[in-house]
């Protein structure tokens, strides 16, 4: 996708370097005994909406606690 | 994790000016409101009997810096989370990575708490920041999926989606008290003076103001826990 406005514009042809926060503060997820998160780095190889390479850095912020105590 | 990371932002790129690349903001959960500081945030972090909060000056720093911080919080009182109580038990734990390379398509584990014991440890998510830096804006495509007690969840249909926004964050940078994004293409970020990163070290009252010595390294640490169920919360003037 390639747009521009009066306040944004983004070229998906060029580098891209993004940063972005989500906080589970209003919709909690909780579990009980196990909990992954996965992301993919896009989803073609191929086609118009390739991907390519990516240098990812994350933090991640979790409340844990041992169960029945 | 550093304090820009704490307030919602990437790390800063090889560049230490304090140039903005957006308007001063904040919420009631965090917010970047100065140049050379004015970061903050209320993350609730429980602790029990004592606490440790340790700064940092990040290498190639000059002798005689000064910090400036704030740390508050309350004691015998609940952490609640989206209107849950947590146990009194619960404490917080970060978990992080840097520059890792994904091939078009890969997936990557952002976190994992199964242990050998199911059942074994509860928990709930608080925050999740990733930057990502890629030859194109085609890795927005990809999916967030959460796997909760044995049962697969897709969190969202695309990067951008997660974060609360779409179509590849058309509406440019946003800070909000739930979800942010930062478009960076060849800008600087703003940096603390003389933080790295902090982890928790051992308070007594309030401090305001303190001086730190410059370290020979740097390292990262998760967050430190403690015993008992009570909270802080820390605000960092410079």
């Amino acid at each position: 996708m390639t747009y521009a406005s009066k306040f944004a514009g983004l070229d998906e042809s060029v580098p891209l370097v993004l940063t972005a926060y989500r906080f589970h503060t209003e919709d909690p997820i909780v579990w009980h005994g196990e909990f992954a998160v996965r992301w993919q780095n896009g989803m073609e190889r191929a086609g118009g909406l390739a991907a390519k390479n990516t240098a990812l850095d994350f933090n991640i912020l979790i409340y844990e606690w041992v169960n029945g105590t | 994790m550093t304090i820009n990371n704490l307030v919602g932002l990437g790390d800063a790129n090889e560049s230490t000016t304090h140039e903005h690349v957006a308007t001063p903001w904040g919420n009631a959960h965090h917010g970047s409101v100065g140049v050379g500081g004015g970061r903050y945030t209320a993350i609730r972090v429980p602790f029990g009997t004592h606490l440790r909060i340790t700064a940092l000056m990040s290498p190639g720093q000059s002798e005689g810096r000064s910090l400036y911080c704030m740390f508050r919080g309350l004691e015998n009182f609940p952490v609640t989370l989206g209107g849950l109580q947590l146990p009194s038990n619960a404490r917080l734990r970060s978990v992080s990575a840097r520059d890792l390379m994904l091939e078009p398509t890969e997936w990557v584990t952002l976190v994992n708490t199964s242990s050998g014991d199911v059942g074994d440890k509860g928990g709930a998510l608080l925050m999740v920041m990733q930057t990502v830096k890629s030859g194109n804006s085609h890795c927005l495509e990809g999916t967030h999926r959460a796997t909760i007690d044995g049962v697969e969840t897709v969190l969202s249909s695309g990067f951008e989606d997660y974060y609360l926004s779409g179509q590849y964050f058309d509406a440019g940078p946003f800070a909000t008290a739930v979800s942010g994004s930062e478009l960076r293409l060849s800008l600087s970020l703003p940096l603390p003076p003389s933080l790295c990163l902090f982890d928790l070290a051992h308070i007594r009252g309030r401090v305001e103001q303190f001086l730190i010595e410059p370290k020979s390294s740097a390292t990262e640490e998760s967050i430190c826990v403690a015993s008992n169920a009570q909270h802080l919360h820390a605000g960092f003037c410079d």
